[in-house]
């Protein structure tokens, strides 16, 4: 079990820049989550981290001993590919003990008759199936061990490629969207064993999904990407409370963060464009320059339903989407560009007809401020859990 | 009968006569490997004789030459041509499919050049070669010409393509090394590709006669079809019977080898007019 530090990442395919000065410190036993949108560059940074591509700048660090120039194997860590890549041809007790024979077995040992030869061979060969039970009973794949992965439904397979992956006890394991073949059910399964697994044999995961609620549910910490970056890093709810990003508020969340266009006057404090009560200014303020054009990100939880005349937001019902145990609505508002969408309890939302005038309030405290370039900025006043229109 | 019953009727006909058409050497190869000299020579056509003339006929090719040691050549120069084709083939058609280095297009393409040259434009050039290195006429000189197949390469590269590079990563990972990886990895996962290959070889080499003809003198290094040749040529004159006994010895262990493995066989041949 150890760390692993990226130090400043960079790399490129041909002329396209793919990373982009990527540093991330991952403690030893933690379970972090590089998430993102497909094409952002999270398998290109894991397969750095492998050993299995090489970074045109920067250094990886495990242990705090650079891997640069060591290969993937002694690099000690394991992975586990989103096709499991398991070896057709072998079967699963076969695949699982390849990563040890290849590790404890020489050269002479491995041979197919000639190495039955070798002293101590048998011994070792005991040790290594001794050491696949074992993992297989934590996976509970034993009646599986004599079959071909071609027999195997998905979440064995699944299970499977992580128990080849555990067999060595590695220092680290990689993940990369290792869930994302798995059906919905089974998905929200394996999420659970994932994390107990974790918490078992407590050693270091570095796990790639752009699934954000795989991250939210399992990391003890999240690095968003976006665009060959790591935007931010930080706990689950820390991304979701605390976005430093634009880009990260929009993209973690769903349904998304409604975004709402405002300019700053004398004071910092937001004035939202055609809204409703003539275009008052909120009672918060913010470290901007007047006349500066701001987006007050508000999650839709945070929303609701009020009566017209008093929110500092009115629009008409567009649409409504009855989840069970609560309500999507979503709002349109004069000179916003897309609807807002307020999540509502169910109750909260009946008798509402679309195309009715609805208003929406908010608490100040819930406003997170965007500048024009998208970074966060801070609240210089706002009142404690104080409701917009009040 | 309707229109419905005639349009399948007709394409078996069609598809009869053409295998009759095929066939019928084949089947007359046979029947006159039976026949007694004066049923060979009659002017009306008999399909089946009426004095066997078995025993004899094999016999006298047996005896008059030795088609066991021309069998016997035939198997070592197929078997080692195949096993070094799939020696060179495998590795070349890994690089190709899976290692990015600079040139690889270039070499493929090169590749693909390789399978337009006919093997008559080089056979002076090889000979030439040959005899300069003093391997002529011997099992070397049958063997060397063909371990390079390109277009095993190519077959090999095109399935190699189809395999998952996380396969070959997570190969990698465990440990195997580049070779290891062409021969625990990609191998087991191509035996269908390796087969259809082989088959095309085997009976592609088995039945050739051009550069055995150039390459060898000694009779003892003669494969089956130089054999048959030289049957003719020599020991019987217009002796057919025991020379289509000969040339059904030769071909049989061909017709067998197929009808066991006529599935495989099938499959190959499927697989290859996939790619
Ligand atoms: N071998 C390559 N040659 C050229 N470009 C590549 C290569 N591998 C990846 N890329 C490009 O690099 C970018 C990042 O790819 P990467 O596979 O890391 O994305 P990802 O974040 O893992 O996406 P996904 O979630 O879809 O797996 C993509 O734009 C991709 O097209
Ligand atoms: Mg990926």
């Amino acid at each position: 079990m150890s760390g692993i530090s990226l130090r400043s990442i960079g790399k490129r395919f041909g002329e396209t820049p793919v990373l982009r000065g990527v540093s991330l410190e991952i403690r030893a036993g933690e379970f972090v989550s590089l998430l993102g949108p497909s094409g952002c560059g999270k398998s290109t940074l894991l397969r750095i981290v492998a050993g299995l591509d090489s970074q045109d700048e920067g250094e990886v660090l495990i242990g705090g001993r650079d891997v640069s120039e060591v290969r993937p194997s002694a690099r000690d860590l394991a992975m586990v590919f989103q096709s499991y890549a398991l070896y057709p041809h072998l079967t699963v007790e076969a695949n699982m003990m390849t990563p040890l024979r290849m590790r404890d077995l020489g050269a002479f040992e491995r041979l197919p008759l000639l190495g039955a030869l070798a002293p101590g061979r048998a011994a070792k060969l005991a040790a290594m199936r001794a050491r696949v039970r074992e993992v297989a009973e934590t996976l509970r794949i034993e009646p599986l061990l004599a079959r071909k992965p071609g027999q195997l439904s998905g979440g064995q397979r699944q299970r499977v490629a992580l128990g080849r992956a555990m067999v060595r006890k590695p220092v680290a394991f990689l993940m990369d969207e290792p869930l994302s073949n798995l059906d919905a059910a089974l998905r929200v399964h394996m999420r659970t064993e994932l994390a107990d697994l974790h918490r078992q044999i407590g050693a270091t995961f570095l796990y790639v999904t752009h699934d954000q609620v795989e991250a939210m549910t399992m990391s003890s910490r999240i690095a968003v990407m976006l665009e060959g970056s790591i935007v931010q890093v930080g706990a689950p709810a820390e991304i979701y409370d605390d976005p430093r990003d634009v880009r990260v508020a929009e993209f973690i969340g769903s349904p998304k963060i409604n975004l709402i266009d405002a300019v700053t006057d004398g004071a910092g404090q937001p004035r939202i464009d055609g809204a409703g009560r003539g275009g008052q200014a909120l009672d918060c303020a913010f470290a901007a320059r007047p006349g500066a054009a701001l987006r007050l990100g508000v999650r839709p939880e945070h929303l609701r339903l009020a009566d017209p005349a008093l929110a500092p937001l009115v629009g008409r019902l567009r649409h409504r989407e009855e989840l069970g145990a609560e309500t999507l609505c979503h709002v349109e508002v004069q000179g916003g560009a897309a609807p807002l969408v307020a999540r509502v309890s169910p109750a909260a939302a009946r008798g509402l007809r679309i195309n009715a005038p609805v208003g929406l309030v908010f608490d100040l405290s819930d406003i997170r401020a965007f500048d024009a370039a998208g970074l966060r900025i801070e609240a210089v006043s706002s009142p404690a859990r104080a409701a917009a229109h009040v | 009968m309707t229109a419905r019953h005639l349009l399948p009727a007709l394409r078996h006909a069609a598809l009869l006569s053409a295998g009759f058409v095929v066939l019928l050497p084949f089947f007359w190869m046979i029947a006159t490997s039976l026949k007694p000299p004066a049923e060979i020579f009659l002017s009306e056509i008999r399909w089946w004789p009426e004095t066997l003339h078995v025993r004899e006929n094999y016999a006298a090719a047996l005896e008059k030459a030795p088609l066991g040691r021309y069998l016997l050549n035939g198997l070592i120069v197929t078997v080692s041509i195949f096993v070094l084709q799939v020696m060179v083939a495998l590795p070349a058609a890994y690089a190709l499919a899976k290692l990015r280095f600079p040139g690889r297009g270039m070499l493929f393409v090169l590749v693909l050049f390789g399978i337009l040259i006919p093997p008559q434009a080089i056979a002076v050039p090889l000979f030439l070669l040959f005899h300069q290195l003093g391997l002529l006429d011997s099992y070397a000189a049958l063997v060397l010409p063909f371990t390079i197949s390109v277009f095993g390469i190519f077959l090999m590269r095109q399935f190699f393509m189809t395999v998952p590079d996380d396969l070959v990563d997570a190969a990698r990972m465990d440990g195997i090394s580049e070779f290891g990886i062409v021969w625990t990895v990609m191998l087991p996962t191509a035996i269908p590709a390796v087969t259809a290959f082989g088959i095309f070889s085997v009976v592609s080499h088995w039945n050739d006669y051009f550069w055995p003809l150039i390459a060898v003198n000694s009779e003892t290094l003669f494969t089956p079809p130089l054999g048959v040749a030289a049957f003719r040529n020599e020991e019987a004159g217009t002796d057919y019977g025991p020379l289509m006994a000969a040339a059904t010895i030769v071909i049989a262990p061909l017709v067998i080898a197929f009808l066991l493995a006529q599935r495989r066989f099938i499959e190959g041949i499927a697989l290859t007019g996939m790619k």
